[in-house]
């Protein structure tokens, strides 16, 4: 035994600097997640108990006094008004927080008049040409417009405002923390815009500019300690961003809107229909037609008719008490599923708007509780078609004059048409985020009707809902590859003319390009998604001095729809349907061929190879990344859905794939042997269950068993009878072998006795029998012990143990000192119960829930691996791992199929991890749906009064409702935190990595690394000596497949479950618990690195 | 820890090296065995007690190193401390798991002068191994230990067979005691001063059963809501309850706010 003090390695600093993981923060055990700071410490006063009683006292009493009209009141409005007490609650306490406080009131209105005050008085200045740029530039600002055409003929004059107002949501008191946005407009007086400035962005220059002059001369001024200029939604029309100096600093942000005077333009200048930048002005007379700009004519719509419809939101607010407070839920809802903001965003304006509709349309009233609002709101968004048919807030349908919905319909994606007529408020929303916000609130309907109220509390407001993890696979394409995609020659032939789109998106090429991509890919993938979804990404901001830059680069998410994705076959339209067949072949390229189908049809067809069930999964990336290349010219896309799994990849065998296969061999012997095992006739008794507790046969085996035996082991095994026993030699250990675990039952029977050493060995003497039998009956080869029988069946060892159900019963049974035989559990039958009667139900449900989600087995089988690379897997045991796993799968919202890719499973287990308060909480797997309502609230009754006597991670499920019988012997409270910690790192960096457009670690096996500082010692091994090295996260390969010895050669039982590596820990432990005299506990854990395995232990001292 | 507990006038430490390669040196205590109950295993007058046995050291080594002061005629190793001397337990079924850890040891000389021989002991080096034989240690005796749990399947049907006899035997002698009792064929009953076996099992589930009927019984004699009173109070304590929930939802969205659970981002 050599213990190395510094143990650390080259290789691994890099790893250290990123998961810095210090010990002395994990000494100061705290349960929470890493954000919340203030940990449990307050949980135990030790006057506790005494201050409890008198409490209780007082309560009793008062629940008895007569209840007051008031409460009354309440009660009765809970129950009508709200779905339950604790949701009400929860909405007013969720409020509280999100409100503004009261004290910023009277600052925020103090700030606002010193601002007009300067901004009234500032000086005229102009008329500037509108490429005069010196006046700024001794302001030391910029334009913040992307377009920049010369014009010469146009001016700019400056003159100082009459109106500024405060618009936008904190008029309606609907503002949130943690940052309070204030919008203010600014009335940019008529005089400086003249008739024809509603052409060829004119106005928005002029805006620009008139922002700028603003903005330059707050610099010099002591209101302010920081101005940005920002994209909002709509790339027209950047804001000013002003940061308050003084006491405002950190909690309120204004947000400068200046606008055009609407008596300056007549809004019939702008139908949808109408071009309003002329094709002269683009390319100086090239282009003679002049096309629509739809969104161009919104954007200044929006600028005319700003001031009327925020007359009319604040008035149907006004008279409705509880729509502001539903506009803040709304708006939590919309930003934790990052639908609010940037590109194509669902904007609070106009969730708030479609309020005003409802109210008009007299869907909600002025009687409603917030919580009835928010429910009205979720229910018709989740039911209304925005996309097609649209919907108006002109009460007059069909006004004279106005726009009829066919003229919107024809130019814009989603239509929503303000009360004028002529705006939709919805011009610059993409059709694929309303796809996302209809299914989403439709989804919040499901989840308000079904599950308890604090459950959906969380699921609605609480839980960040990201693109990352509600989407199954993300492509995404970035800045360059758009710039290159906009000139290739499909994007020519599509777009009428590339110029215009390009003016009429803000000069934003991910806005023109959009619709393009997305056709091309819903063309490809052909109803294998169930959506595509847009992420959209905050604005870009930047200093007044620089220049304000659109972001770039789009990212598609892709519901993936299993039944139709499993296909790797594309058939096309029939050979002799020319003209269908051509455009087959032009859209699929040289992919297309001609095949001869079944049932006779000759088609053209495309085929993406999958061999096995990973690449299968990745069909889709395949398929996408072969058609963004071949009509866009997209070549260096990144593509999220398999980063993580080859991690599990095995180079051992030939096409393992991610071992989806390995594992359903096992399956299949199992089987066979099940049937064999079931028609045994010499056994007295036959057997009549056969349930596997082994990880493979529930599809979480993070490397299932290879069949056979590797040759280069026969080196150091010798044959002794039916098994092989190791021999010592310095050079090599024999590769592990893994028994599969296997629980008999057999039919009933009262000749077993009722004691339990004749039980033993009345077992022994069936495995006796059963081996004699499956030797004799079926050739297999067979080993029994007093404990089990060991039987290699197609190259697996299956070692079957009989499960006698009364065995428990007796082990608990004992005689009390009065006579009255009484039942107590003991260490024995705690143990006896896990393995023969809990352990194969929930194996089987389990496996139940991989046949449900097909990603849960791998999913698991990342978590397991992550748990044991950060040298946690002796103190958290494999089946709590995979219960983690499978209550995200369980927990899933109504109706839905879950990840499709393991490593969102993975991502979510991460986040479960690190972001649950293991104290406050209790784990619930509900399995099968077997737990009633009371029962889970009995449990959480239990949870909460035995708080204090509970392991430190409570584990309650269908099978199980003694809360400490899975998780007593971990993990203990230093590693549950260690393990929070190092979830929440990984998980920073993980989420990070998949987020970029180029991820920053190539390499993502870094996070399945451990960091090496928080340990005192390490414990070096030599690798040779470990049987296990080949399952290393940095195994050497040379390349090729291991030599198996063919089955038919194996004629002994291969050595089985032989790991020195836990037998030296078992040795370690017994001698160090001795010392440790109950202060110190020692964490071993082993980890196997390129240089030998090492083993670490620390102590922690408590 | 333990050394301080111990009476350290009468306890000799003996200084014993596991080898010639190693240079660390274990502390074995020896005592004089004295117990309450004089055992015919264990004379009070001629064992000694060894405390602090390692867990690598078997009745071997023990043997080879406390020769020295005398003809040993017994040794025996334990996890606690007892007089008794635990029965030998089958090889294939041990009725317990074999004790991890440090032990004690029992070494039963001749005579009284071999224990006083090993109390007063002088501090030469001492090994747990001896030179010629072979003791191993890490993977060789892993491997060694694997070799030893093999089983041959005759030898295992052996031992089941002569237990379940004997328990078969037993079970049978039992069986004849309970018939006591009964009527033979004849119609003849055999009567002893033990009686019939007691009809009602004496088990706490059968217990609990009984508690619960008698007080079912007794409740079914009380009348519910037929007073004034009794109609106010259920009212009173339907306000109560009613009452209970909502500070207990209350009580839990406290927990919930100091653990920060409302802050959404």
């Amino acid at each position: 035994m050599s213990s190395d003090e510094s143990g650390c390695f080259a290789s691994d600093e890099e790893i250290q600097s990123e998961i810095e993981v210090d010990l002395e923060e994990t000494e100061e055990v705290s349960l929470e997640p890493v954000d919340a700071d203030e940990s449990i410490k307050k949980r135990k006063a030790p006057e506790y108990d005494v201050v409890e009683t008198t409490k209780e006292k007082k309560i009793k009493t008062l629940h008895k006094k007569p209840p007051t009209a008031d409460e009354l009141n309440r009660l009765r409005d809970t129950e009508s008004l709200f779905h339950s007490n604790i949701f009400r609650l929860q909405i007013e306490e969720l409020l509280s927080e999100m409100k503004g406080k009261e004290k910023h009131q009277s600052l925020i209105e103090k700030w606002i008049q010193s601002f007009k005050d300067l901004v009234v008085k500032l000086p005229e200045s102009g008329p500037h040409k509108m490429e005069e740029v010196e006046y700024l530039r001794e302001l030391n600002v910029v334009c913040p417009l992307l377009e920049s055409r010369p014009d010469k003929k146009t001016q700019f004059r400056f003159i100082p405002p009459k109106t500024v107002t405060i618009i936008g949501s904190h008029l309606i008191k609907a503002t949130t923390r943690p940052v309070i946005n204030v919008d203010i407009g600014i009335a940019i007086p008529e005089r400086c815009f003249r008739d024809k400035d509603a052409q060829d962005y004119r106005y928005f220059r002029k805006r620009a500019l008139y922002m700028a002059y603003i903005a330059g001369h707050l610099k010099s001024t002591e209101i302010q300690s920081g101005l940005k200029y920002c994209t909002s939604d709509n790339p027209f029309l950047p804001v000013l961003e002003v940061t308050p100096a003084g006491k405002l600093e950190k909690s309120v942000i204004f947000i400068l809107r200046p606008y055009g005077n609407p008596a300056c333009f007549k809004v019939a200048k702008f139908f949808p229909s109408t071009n309003n930048i002329r094709a002269s002005w683009i390319s100086n007379g090239d282009e003679t037609n002049n096309l629509p700009t739809p969104k161009y004519n919104a954007a200044m719509l929006r600028e005319i008719l700003l001031e009327e419809s925020e007359k009319k939101r604040r008035e149907v607010f006004e008279n409705m008490p509880a729509a502001s407070d539903t506009f803040i839920l709304l708006k939590v809802w919309l930003h934790q599923r990052n639908l609010d903001e940037g590109f194509g965003a669902f904007t609070p304006f106009i969730i708030s708007m479609y309020m005003v509709y409802l109210a008009q349309q007299k869907k909600i009233n002025m009687f409603m509780s917030s919580y009835q609002l928010l429910r009205n709101v979720l229910l018709h968004l989740g039911e209304a078609d925005l996309s097609r048919s649209g919907i108006t807030l002109c009460k007059v349908q069909g006004k004279e004059g106005t726009p009829t919905l066919n003229d919107f319909a024809s130019n814009y994606e989603v239509i929503f048409v303000d009360d004028s007529g002529f705006l939709n408020i919805c011009a610059s929303v993409s059709l694929l985020t309303w796809n996302r916000v209809r299914c989403e609130a439709a989804l919040a309907l499901k989840i308000l009707d079904s599950s308890s109220g604090r459950r959906s509390f969380d699921e609605l407001f609480m839980t960040p809902n990201d693109f990352l993890s509600s989407m199954d696979h993300i492509v995404r394409i970035d800045e360059a590859e758009l710039e290159a995609a906009f000139r290739s020659k499909h994007i020519i032939q599509t777009l009428k003319s590339p110029k215009l789109t390009l003016l009429d998106s803000g000069m934003s090429i991910s806005r023109s390009i959009l619709p393009s991509i997305v056709d091309l890919l819903q063309q490809a993938l052909n109803g294998r998604t169930s959506l595509i979804a847009l992420e959209s990404r905050k604005g870009t901001k930047s200093e007044v001095d620089s220049e304000l830059k659109n972001y770039e680069g789009i990212s598609l998410g892709f519901v993936i729809d299993p039944e139709k994705d499993w296909s790797p076959l594309i058939k096309g339209p029939e050979a002799d349907q020319i003209e269908e067949a051509k455009k087959f072949r032009n859209f699929w390229g040289e992919k297309a061929q001609l095949r001869r189908f079944q049932d006779g049809t000759i088609c053209e067809a495309v085929v993406f190879p999958a061999t096995n069930l990973y690449e299968r999964r990745l069909i889709t990336k395949q398929i996408v990344t072969y058609i963004l290349e071949r009509h866009l010219n997209i070549k260096n896309l990144t593509y999220v859905a398999d980063q993580l799994e080859n991690i599990l990849k095995k180079p051992m065998v030939e096409n393992y794939g991610s071992g989806e296969e390995a594992n359903a061999a096992v399956m299949k012997a199992m089987e066979s042997l099940g049937r064999q095992l079931r028609d045994l006739s010499d056994a007295p008794l036959t057997v009549t269950s056969i349930q596997g507790t082994s990880p493979a046969f529930r599809c979480t085996d993070v490397f299932p068993p290879i069949p056979g035996l590797v040759q280069g082991d026969n080196n150091c095994l010798k044959k002794k009878g039916p098994v092989m026993i190791p021999v010592f030699t310095r050079s090599t250990m024999p590769t592990y072998v893994a028994p599969m675990e296997v629980i008999l039952t057999l039919e009933a029977s009262n000749k077993w006795p009722d004691d339990l050493k004749a039980l033993r060995r009345l077992k022994a003497a069936f495995y006796i029998t059963i081996c004699k039998e499956l030797s004799s009956k079926y050739g297999l080869i067979a080993y029994p012990t007093p404990t089990f029988v060991d039987v290699l069946k197609d190259g697996f060892v299956f070692r079957l143990r009989i499960a006698y159900p009364r065995e428990v019963n007796l082990a608990r049974t004992f005689k009390d000192t009065d006579g009255v035989l009484k039942q107590r559990d003991t260490a024995f039958s705690i143990q006896l119960e896990k393995d023969t009667v809990i352990l194969p139900k929930l194996s089987g449900a389990l496996y139940g829930l991989q046949s449900q989600y097909p990603s849960f087995g791998t999913a698991a089988r990342l978590a397991k691996r992550w748990i044991a690379g950060h040298m946690l897997s002796l103190q958290v045991p494999e089946l709590v791992t995979e219960l983690l796993v499978a209550s995200i799968y369980l927990d899933l919202p109504p109706g839905s199929i879950g990840p499709i890719s393991p490593q969102i499973g993975f991502l979510q287990f991460l986040r479960k991890v690190a972001r649950t308060n293991w104290n406050a909480v209790p784990l619930i797997l509900n399995f099968n749906k077997l737990l009633g309502v009371e029962e889970i609230a009995d449990m959480e009754l239990q949870f909460s009064s035995q708080r204090s006597s509970l392991p430190p991670l409570v584990l309650y499920t269908s099978y199980t409702k003694n809360p400490k019988l899975l998780t007593a012997d971990g993990p203990t409270l230093p590693v549950l935190a260690r393990a929070m910690l190092l979830a929440s790192e990984t998980l920073k960096l993980l989420e990070d990595n998949l987020s970029r457009f180029k991820p920053a670690i190539t390499d993502l096996k870094m996070l399945f690394r451990p960091a090496t500082t928080a340990f005192d010692a390490v414990i070096r091994l030599n690798p040779k000596m470990v049987a296990k090295r080949h399952m290393n996260l940095d195994a050497k390969t040379s390349g090729k497949p291991a030599e198996i010895l063919p089955l038919e050669k194996i004629d002994t039982i291969p050595l089985v479950g032989f790991e020195p590596v836990s037998l030296y820990i078992e040795e370690l432990k017994v001698k160090f618990n001795l010392f440790s005299s109950q202060l110190l506990t020692a964490l071993q854990t082993i980890r196997a690195s390129s240089s030998g395995i090492e083993l670490f232990y620390s102590n922690y001292s408590s | 820890m333990l050394e301080s507990k111990l009476e350290m006038n009468k306890t000799k430490s003996l200084e014993v090296q596991i080898d010639h390669h190693h240079k660390a040196t274990h502390s074995l205590f020896l005592q004089e065995y004295t117990a309450g109950e004089d055992s015919k295993e264990k004379p009070a007058k001629r064992t000694l007690f060894v405390m602090n046995v390692p867990p690598y050291c078997n009745k071997e080594c023990l043997e080879c190193l406390f020769r020295e002061f005398g003809k040993i005629m017994r040794i025996y190793i334990q996890s606690s401390p007892t007089s008794k001397v635990k029965k030998e337990s089958s090889h294939f079924f041990p009725d317990e798991q074999p004790k991890q850890g440090f032990k004690f040891a029992y070494i039963v000389y001749q005579k009284l002068s071999h224990v006083k021989a090993a109390l007063n002991a002088d501090n030469k080096q001492r090994f747990f191994v001896d030179k010629e034989k072979n003791y191993f240690t890490g993977i060789k005796k892993w491997i060694q230990q694997c070799e030893d749990k093999l089983v041959s399947r005759d030898e295992l049907q052996r031992e089941i067979n002569t237990y379940l006899e004997e328990y078969d035997k037993q079970k049978a002698i039992q069986e004849a005691k309970n018939k006591q009792g009964e009527a033979d064929d004849e119609g003849w009953t055999v009567v002893t001063s033990k009686g019939r076996a007691a009809v009602i099992a004496r088990t706490e589930a059968t217990e609990q059963k009984i508690k619960k009927k008698e007080k079912k019984k007794m409740s079914e004699k009380q009348l519910v809501n037929f007073y004034t009173y009794q109609l106010k109070q259920s009212k009173i304590q339907n306000v109560a309850q009613l009452r209970q929930k909502f500070e207990e939802d209350k009580k839990r969205i406290q927990e919930l706010k100091s653990s920060r659970k409302f802050r959404p981002y």
